[in-house]
């Protein structure tokens, strides 16, 4: 019974992820397989792509790296205000930098703030959290 | 007996008229010149000679009718006055021309008499002497007068040269109160181009270090970056076979070991660039 309630929401939850290194977004990927939070996983390395395809997918969650060329992190979040979507953003980024955690903090989208690299534990919080709120 | 005091009196004013033109005399020249003028009032002579010797050294007055001189020459000084400054005891007697030298006197004297006194100031010594003869006679009485005007010409003299040893002694401390003022325009200047270089490096350091942060920072990010990648295929490695392995986690480890690598590399560049530049500059 509740696997089939999983099922479903699995297939509406849909999640961006955004970072210039195809690794990255590689990795990232195999770890929502393994966890099974969902099975639509979109990934770019280029942020204009991802923004041009919010409206199309409607993401849930955009996992977002900072440091990118052209369009970093930052403009990505002050652009994505241009576009009709209610996704949250997690911000994953390699800098340790207290600065650009408190940054994130003034964007109400922001709802976590992780360092590189994610793992298996990490997804299975979001996995619950996410879950949850689709059932609900 | 009136004549007697008739000519005292004619003597005192023209001593008190000496007086007046003496304390107005500004140089040792000027005060010779006032003694020349007045001489002919107090006595008759044929030459005087006032020789002052302080610390050894001499200075020569000498008078005649309407001409005067200074010397200061050791020479000049004739034999009879190096005695009256050793024995000190004054005296009176015939001239004998043979035993003077250089001294400015016409030959022709009737009779001549040579007088000398010693007089003792605090720190000069004073040896005057007087030549007279029939034509100009000069006798005890006059010997008076003649004490109070060496008196009163040796005071100014000292007053004199005190008050040019003072000038020159003012001049001296001008000119070092001036040096003192240069040197010290020198050393303000010295001190304030000290501190301008000192702002100027400190400013450059100031510069160099958070240049150093910036680049710790911004590396922190490029060494972080790879590696974060590496924990991440190790970690996902085990959700792969043997046979997806190269493909999927051993090629792109290769790949960001390799960045990180390079990023390590380019840390100690710029590193050791910044660093030369703080002390090449």
């Amino acid at each position: 019974m509740i696997n089939t309630i999983n099922k479903i929401d699995r297939e509406d939850l849909v999640i961006f992820l955004v970072d210039d290194q195809k690794i990255t977004n590689f990795i990232n990927k195999k770890l929502i397989e393994i966890t099974g939070i969902c099975k639509n996983v979109y990934d770019f390395t280029n942020p204009k792509t991802a923004l041009e395809n919010l409206e199309i997918h409607q993401p849930s969650l955009i996992l977002l790296d900072l440091n990118m060329p052209e369009i970093n992190g930052w403009k990505f979040l002050e652009r994505m205000e241009k576009y009709s979507t209610s996704a949250d953003v997690i911000i994953v980024t390699s800098s340790t930098s207290t600065l650009d955690q408190e940054k994130a903090k003034s964007y109400s989208r922001v709802v976590n703030y992780y360092t590189k690299p994610l793992n298996k534990y990490i997804f299975h919080t979001l996995a619950e959290k996410y879950q949850k709120k689709m059932s609900s | 007996m009136d004549l007697i005091a008739s000519k005292y009196r004619i003597t005192y004013e023209a001593f008190s008229k000496f007086s007046g033109s003496v304390s107005k005399a500004q140089t040792i020249d000027e005060l010779a010149v006032v003694v020349k003028r007045n001489l002919k009032y107090f006595f008759d002579f044929k030459l005087l000679r006032i020789c002052i010797f302080e610390e050894g050294k001499p200075v020569i007055f000498s008078f005649q009718k309407n001409e005067y001189n200074i010397c200061k020459f050791k020479k000049n000084i004739q034999d009879y006055e190096k005695d009256l400054l050793r024995t000190e005891i004054p005296f009176r007697k015939e001239l004998d021309l043979n035993l003077i030298s250089n001294l400015p006197i016409c030959p022709d004297l009737i009779k001549p008499y040579l007088w000398g006194w010693h007089f003792n100031y605090n720190r000069i010594k004073v040896c005057t002497s007087l030549i007279s003869d029939e034509t100009k006679v000069f006798n005890n009485g006059d010997v008076e007068i003649l004490n109070l005007l060496v008196d009163s010409f040796t005071i100014k003299y000292q007053h004199l040269l005190l008050q040019s040893k003072l000038n020159e002694k003012n001049k001296s401390l001008e000119k070092a109160v001036k040096l003192i003022e240069k040197k010290n325009l020198q050393i303000y200047k010295i001190v304030n181009s000290q501190k301008e270089t000192i702002h100027i490096r400190t400013k450059e350091i100031k510069k160099k270090n958070s240049k150093l942060l910036e680049i710790s920072q911004l590396n922190a990010h490029n060494v972080r970056e790879p590696l974060s990648r590496i924990l991440g295929l190790i970690d996902i490695s085990e959700h792969f076979e043997s046979f997806e392995l190269s493909e999927n986690i051993l090629e792109p480890l290769k790949i960001s070991a390799t960045e990180l690598d390079h990023a390590l590399k380019s840390i100690v560049e710029q590193s050791t660039q910044e660093i030369s530049g703080v002390y090449a500059s």
